[in-house]
């Protein structure tokens, strides 16, 4: 077992000493695939993040027609509940409402003094769950409490959350893109400088099969290859990546302060998830095209 | 002898072997010859005779039309590709082309053989030199094989072949290109291989080599073997009759 490791090592290495120069322009476009892939998964992790927080500001109002008693309350939370799970849910009644607004207005209270204390309407106030499609869900949630009886109006940050909504969903879009993009490139292009090293090493491959070497011992040099690669290629991207975030960061810290919320960079088990990904799809891309190739 | 005890005495067998290549060139006819263990096969006959055919059969690089081989005891035309391969990593092949990579060292040419059944490096190493001191190539361990001239490539070669201690060791003219004396080498070297339990089969038809030979001697021509006895001459001093190639010549 020692002995076909140290084989299979040995023939690997010396296959990529052998052809340094196709093996160099392979990792460069993984490096560039998986730094395009992996720039616009952290944009939208980053995106993800900040409506996020914001969500902890988002709140659906509903505003009703008229104050709901005990049982009025518990009928609009089964309904509000079968809908959607949700956070919270607060009442907030004509009397809570007025003491809020007065708080409000702080030094200008005295305005209200002749304001008879019910003329705001009653509330429910609904916070959504926090989770990672809050923002998505939240319209079709607004358009359901408005059907409900005795609802005024159904107030959200309306344009905001609408526009937010859609960059997600491009953001989302172009991130399936390059992950698609990632993948055909460390398939095609992996499998085809293997094809062409396949080529150029014919006269090995017919000596081996001669003195009986067996299908792994042929394979697997070539699936150590396409993972070193992917493995080498990814880590490149990776690393790439961390510089011109540390660089725009950088770039950010010094224009504006704290009022962005920081960005943050992949975690750790992203950063290995994406490297053990991309090993693996170029590690079977060279191994499959090494079947083609082989006629096995 | 009873057959079972001589079926597994029997390392190669042909039954009515016929090869043709395209359109209809007749390179093997209706061959039957059985080898048994421990034996150091000549097989002789002009050039176009189908001697490396039939070496060519014994270890599946070609498939025959008719007939069918046999080597330990396994129909080659039946093994799976796994099971055939590791059936290759038990035959030592010198082929008339040698199948040198050029680019690689002498050494690292001889590894390649050992290297597939997993032998450890040192043991490589140690072999590796060994064999070249017997066959006078001590000094080209590191050559390129490029640089080397046809007789040491054929030597190297014949190294490679024997260097994994196969069971069965094919050899395609492996004196076309050597003088008398590294013949000599070569052929020492064979016959110790053999001494230590390697069946070898040499095609040659280089005369000095078999002419005073008390091995078995077949001769092809066209295809056919028209001279030396197909089966193993465990009877050969009952029945000299049937090898009329062979002379009881001291060696
Ligand atoms: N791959 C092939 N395709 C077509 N014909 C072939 C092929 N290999 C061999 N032959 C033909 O088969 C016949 C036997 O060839 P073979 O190589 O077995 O002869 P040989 O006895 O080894 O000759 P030599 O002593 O010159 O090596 C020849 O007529 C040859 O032209
Ligand atoms: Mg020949």
């Amino acid at each position: 077992m020692l002995n076909f490791i140290s084989a299979v090592f040995s023939h690997t290495l010396r296959n990529i000493f052998q052809t340094w120069s196709s093996q160099l322009l392979t990792v460069l476009t993984i490096i560039l695939s998986v730094l395009i892939f992996s720039f616009f998964y952290l944009l939208y992790t980053n995106v993800l993040h900040v409506s996020r927080l914001l969500d902890n500001n988002l709140r659906l109002i509903v505003y009703l027609n008229d104050e709901p008693g005990k049982a009025m309350q518990e009928e609009y939370r089964d309904k509000i509940l079968k809908f959607d799970t949700v956070e919270k849910i607060v009442f907030v009644s004509r009397k809570e409402a007025f003491k809020r607004f007065a708080r409000q207005l702080k030094e200008n209270r005295d305005v209200l003094k002749d304001m008879p204390t019910d003329f705001l309407p009653p509330s429910i106030e609904i916070y959504p769950v926090h989770s990672l499609d809050a923002l998505t869900r939240i319209k079709r949630f607004s358009d359901y409490l408005e059907t409900l009886p005795g609802v005024l109006k159904v107030q959200y940050g309306r344009e905001w959350v609408a526009r937010f909504y859609s960059f997600v969903k491009l953001l989302r879009i172009v991130v399936v893109l390059s992950g698609v993009l990632l993948i055909l490139t460390t398939t095609f292009v992996v499998g085809h400088t293997i094809r062409l090293t396949l080529l150029s090493r014919q006269r090995e491959l017919e000596l081996l099969r001669l003195v009986g070497a067996s299908n792994n011992y042929i394979r697997m040099p070539f699936f150590l290859e396409g993972a070193l690669q992917g493995l080498v290629g990814s880590a490149g991207g990776i690393a790439a990546l961390y510089l011109l975030f540390n660089w725009i960061s950088l770039r950010f810290a010094v224009s504006s302060t704290s009022f962005l919320p920081q960005f943050t960079f992949f975690s750790l088990p992203v950063i290995v998830a994406i490297i053990a990904i991309s090993t693996l799809l170029c590690g079977f891309g060279s191994f499959s095209s090494t079947r083609k190739a082989l006629r096995l | 002898m009873n057959s079972a005890n001589n079926e597994s005495r029997i390392i190669v067998d042909l039954v009515k072997v016929s090869k043709t290549y395209h359109p209809d060139i007749h390179a093997v006819s209706d061959v039957s010859l059985s080898v048994n263990r421990g034996e150091i096969l000549f097989l002789t006959g002009r050039s176009g005779a189908g001697k490396t055919t039939i070496l060519h059969l014994l270890n599946r690089i070609e498939s025959p039309d008719k007939g069918v081989v046999e080597v330990a005891g396994q129909d080659l035309g039946k093994l799976s590709q796994g099971k055939m391969q590791k059936l290759r990593r038990s035959i030592g092949v010198a082929y008339q082309d040698f199948k040198l990579l050029p680019d690689r060292s002498v050494a690292q040419n001889i590894a390649i053989a050992m290297e597939v059944t997993y032998t450890r490096p040192s043991t490589i190493r140690t072999r590796t030199k060994d064999i070249l001191q017997r066959l006078g190539l001590a000094d080209k361990y590191h050559t390129p094989t490029a640089e080397l001239s046809r007789g040491e490539q054929q030597r190297v070669a014949i190294a490679r072949a024997v260097a994994g201690r196969p069971q069965l060791i094919l050899t395609d003219e492996p004196t076309g290109n050597l003088d008398h004396e590294t013949t000599t080498l070569v052929m020492d070297l064979l016959s110790h291989c053999n001494k230590k339990g390697a069946t070898i089969i040499i095609a040659t038809h280089d005369e000095s080599i078999y002419r005073q030979t008390d091995h078995r001697v077949i001769e092809l021509r066209a295809g056919r073997i028209v001279n030396g006895n197909p089966v193993p001459d465990d009877s050969r001093r009952h029945n000299p009759a049937t090898t009329e190639e062979t002379d009881n010549a001291d060696t």
